[in-house]
């Protein structure tokens, strides 16, 4: 027989320690916390953009009603440091776009979920929010739909689909943003945009029937990385180098949730690329990994720079279960500084982390990546969003090879 | 952190549940059929239903409530002659739902609770015995999923009742107390959420007295266990140690209900447990619990400057390891959770550090927050290898933040 362990059951454990010493018991209310008064704001700026009516959760969190139920499974999630989905600690590098949930939010949220949940007194002017299908930075340059609505049946829980967006521009232009619309934003769980200028995507897209194609697109570096809930960073002064003629490839990850599961959808995302007039720096690339045999609880690897560059983000990705992710720069003078620092990553939402402004690292520096593994971790399969090779962490790091334009 | 144990199923004890109004029993109106039974029986069959259900008892599901319908009035008459109908077990849990939904309204007799799924049919109610959560629309792959009503004056008593340590089961109904009465002797007791004793007589388990820690798998592997029996009048599980010592240290492993997994909860005993039933008082009974939350009634108070701040929140860290060292899991609630608001307080005076180290502390208390709450959380559950895993990342944070205060971490 096979049990699944529930985790939406909510608990008074933690109670316990509630009223004082270990003799006591449990009280009903002990939080200073109110959701109308404390929770619904956090709620609604760290988890309405999945967890909203419609939203690509399964459950919203924007009434009382509607969140209560779920307080054991919320507190089990902000322990475990899976939600809200964004990693990367704030003060280890800071980032253009996301932010962790900081100490006092976590806090009362798990005061609250531990304490009683009480509702608190009504709050004047507290609207729902509503989903929006608005672009977050105003019109795009170019948008680029697909061309006909895609099925995805009621037997397809999770499916992953490319499709093929020719931009038809005449000359060359840089993209400094991109958006994205899902068409059934229950299921849009994860997309990436990808460019093509060999016309391998439009060959596979013929070669299937329907919209789109399901075979592996090979591309490595992805102009989007896009999941609900992250700010959108307008690049400026860099840029994805976009040729004329070239054709985006949209690669969407569909998922269900047991409310949406056996329900047949169709969806028509709508892509917004701004692009650039102005010539400006070129975003590079390069991916790394660990290349070694997995032993032993630390992985480091680096990564070193032959030429000054002005280092823009990373992305990282990583097979093995672990504590613990930290990129460090090693500069040639010997010292350090913080790039990024995950605790518990999560290959489920795959991110590129942008940094909030440019690093300069003169030539001879160094990225260094380690990896904490749990102590009797395995491994497990990640399809990649830009490596070709399957090592079990893999770094993309992005960077424009000459003096940050922001210096 | 250990995953295992966050996802641990646990009973719900709800002091509320929005959108239900809750009303008297139905009444029971005599109809031609003298079967017709009072509501505290229609209950108990009802509930004999549910129970079937969640055992995916598709056939005995099917036979009690043609019992049931015998003993029913007309409320809920048509409401089974639908149920009856069903063909298979995903149908009759569809019909089982507005019946249900009937009881779940009603003003419960002690001894049963509603229950509510949020996850099965946009959300659905049913009513159960008093609990872990039994759910009758999943079954046994989502048991335990679900949130039960606070029964009122529950869990307001963790007192020894046998002079022993008491902590809460992961199921969040049993409270489980240990005991070392005798030398070589460890007896566990179980009470329910209102501490009355609970018939153990089913229960398995072993008392663990030494282990060995596997890197390879992150399991411990028992190198000596003894098995813990029901004595003869049911009343407690015991185990016979031989060439026990002082402190007695073990950790019983009890199995509440065939096909689930054993449940930890270490014991050390410096002292035999003496029992004296005169000892405790019924915290339930002495009135209405106190309103202040939990959070202001074991503030610290917050010292003005930073480094004093620093230095109280690494004697909260070393009284932690100390109660650790004890076995005084159920106590290092009150240091975490202070740690946690001295911590919070830091954080809000440290601005004036370099950029560098007003991260350093901005991290550090963030990984403390966290590391407070699992510390409370698996105190008092009682399992000493996760409350140690907790341990480790409050005290990385207290020595990250130790660090940049030069507090010293040891007196």
């Amino acid at each position: 027989m096979r049990r699944t362990r529930c985790v939406i059951v909510l608990s008074t454990v933690g109670m316990t320690a509630l009223l004082g010493t270990g003799s006591s018991g449990h009280t009903p209310i002990a939080s200073r916390f109110t959701y109308n008064e404390h929770l619904f704001p956090i709620f609604q700026r760290q988890c309405g953009s999945c967890h909203i009516n419609g939203g690509v959760a399964p459950m919203s969190l924007l009434s009382y009603n509607e969140a209560y139920p779920w307080t054991q499974s919320i507190r089990e999630e902000v322990l475990g440091l899976r939600m809200p989905p964004w990693k990367a600690e704030d003060g280890f590098g800071e980032f253009a776009n996301g932010h962790v949930l900081p100490a006092h939010e976590m806090d009362m949220i798990l005061e609250w979920s531990a304490g009683g949940y009480p509702q608190g007194p009504s709050v004047q002017n507290q609207t729902l929010p509503m989903v929006s299908n608005e672009w977050t930075l105003g019109p795009p340059t170019v948008e680029l739909t697909v061309s006909q609505p895609f099925l995805i049946d009621s037997g397809t829980n999770e499916t992953v689909h490319y499709f093929v967006l020719p931009t038809d521009l005449g000359e060359d232009r840089w993209i400094s943003a991109v958006d994205v619309i899902p068409g059934s934003r229950a299921i849009v769980r994860h997309v990436s945009l990808y460019m093509d200028t060999t016309g391998q995507a439009k060959t596979a897209d013929r070669a299937h029937s329907g919209p789109g194609f399901t075979s592996d697109f090979n591309s490595e570096q992805p102009i989007a990385v896009w999941w609900p809930g992250q700010n959108l960073v307008d690049l400026d002064e860099v840029g994805y180098a976009l040729p004329a003629g070239a054709d985006i490839v949209a690669r969407v990850l569909y998922k269900k949730t047991w409310i949406t599961e056996g329900q047949p959808f169709t969806d028509q995302t709508r892509f917004g690329l701004y692009l650039n007039d102005k010539d400006v720096r070129t975003i590079q690339y390069t991916i790394v990994g660990f290349t070694e045999e997995v032993d032993g609880q630390e992985l480091i690897f680096t990564h070193k720079f032959d030429e000054d560059i002005s280092l823009l983000g990373l992305f990282p990705e990583i097979e093995l279960e672990a504590l613990e992710l930290r990129i460090e720069a090693l500069f040639p003078d010997g010292s350090r500084e913080p790039l990024l620092l995950i605790r518990e990553p999560d290959p489920t939402w795959p991110t590129r982390y942008w940094l909030d402004s440019p690093k300069s690292l003169p030539r001879g520096s160094q990225i260094e990546t380690s990896v904490t593994r749990r102590p009797g971790a395995g491994q497990k399969a990640v399809k990649s969003l830009f490596a070709s090779n399957d090592d079990p962490v893999r770094l993309l790091i992005e960077y424009t090879s000459a003096v940050s334009t922001a210096d | 952190m250990n995953s295992r144990t966050l996802s641990l199923p646990l009973l719900a004890l709800l002091p509320v549940i929005g959108g239900c109004v809750s009303r008297a029993a139905p009444s029971v109106v005599p109809t031609a059929r003298s079967s017709v039974a009072d509501f505290p029986t229609q209950l108990a069959r009802y509930v004999e239903i549910q129970e079937a259900l969640a055992l995916d008892r598709f056939q005995d599901a099917k036979e009690r409530l043609e019992e049931f319908s015998l003993v029913t009035d007309s409320s809920t008459q048509a409401l089974i002659r639908q149920a009856l109908e069903a063909n298979d077990i995903e149908g009759l849990r569809v019909e089982f739902k507005p019946v249900s939904e009937f009881f779940a309204e009603a003003d419960l007799p002690q001894g049963f609770a509603r229950a509510y799924c949020p996850m099965y049919d946009s959300g659905s109610f049913w009513v159960q015995r008093s609990g872990p959560v039994r759910n009758p629309y999943y079954g046994e792959v989502m048991l335990t999923c679900g949130v039960v009503d606070a029964a009122a004056g529950a869990h307001m008593d963790h007192t020894p009742r046998h002079g022993g340590t008491v902590f809460m089961a992961p199921d969040s109904f049993h409270h489980i107390e240990g005991t070392y009465p005798q030398p070589g002797i460890f007896r566990l007791y179980a009470t329910d959420n209102y501490r009355e004793p609970v018939d153990i007589s089913a229960w398995t388990g072993r008392a663990v007295t030494a282990e060995m820690y596997d890197e390879t798998t992150d399991e411990y592997v028992e190198l000596v266990a003894f098995e813990l029996t029901p004595s003869p009048n049911g009343d407690y599980l015991e185990a016979f140690i031989p060439n026990a010592g002082f402190p007695a240290e073990l950790a019983a492993k009890v199995i509440f209900q065939d096909d689930f997994p054993a449940e930890r909860f270490d014991f050390i005993f410096a002292e035999l447990s003496a029992s004296d039933a005169s000892n405790y008082t019924d915290v339930a009974s002495d009135g209405a619990p106190d309103a202040i939350p939990l959070a202001q009634r074991i503030m610290p108070n917050i010292p003005a400057s930073s480094v004093q701040i620093a230095i109280e929140i690494a004697a909260r860290d070393r009284e932690i390891q100390q109660l650790i060292e004890r076995g005084s899991f159920t106590e290092i609630f009150i240091p975490a959770l202070q740690g946690k608001e001295l911590a919070l307080a830091l954080q809000r005076s440290s601005s004036t550090l370099s950029t560098t180290d007003h991260n350093r502390v901005r991290i550090a208390v963030r990984h403390l927050v966290r590391a407070a709450y699992l510390l409370d959380w698996y105190g008092d559950l009682g399992n000493r290898n996760d409350v140690a895993r907790a341990y480790l990342a409050f005290g990385s944070a207290v020595e990250e933040i130790s660090s940049v205060y030069k507090v010293p971490t040891t007196p």
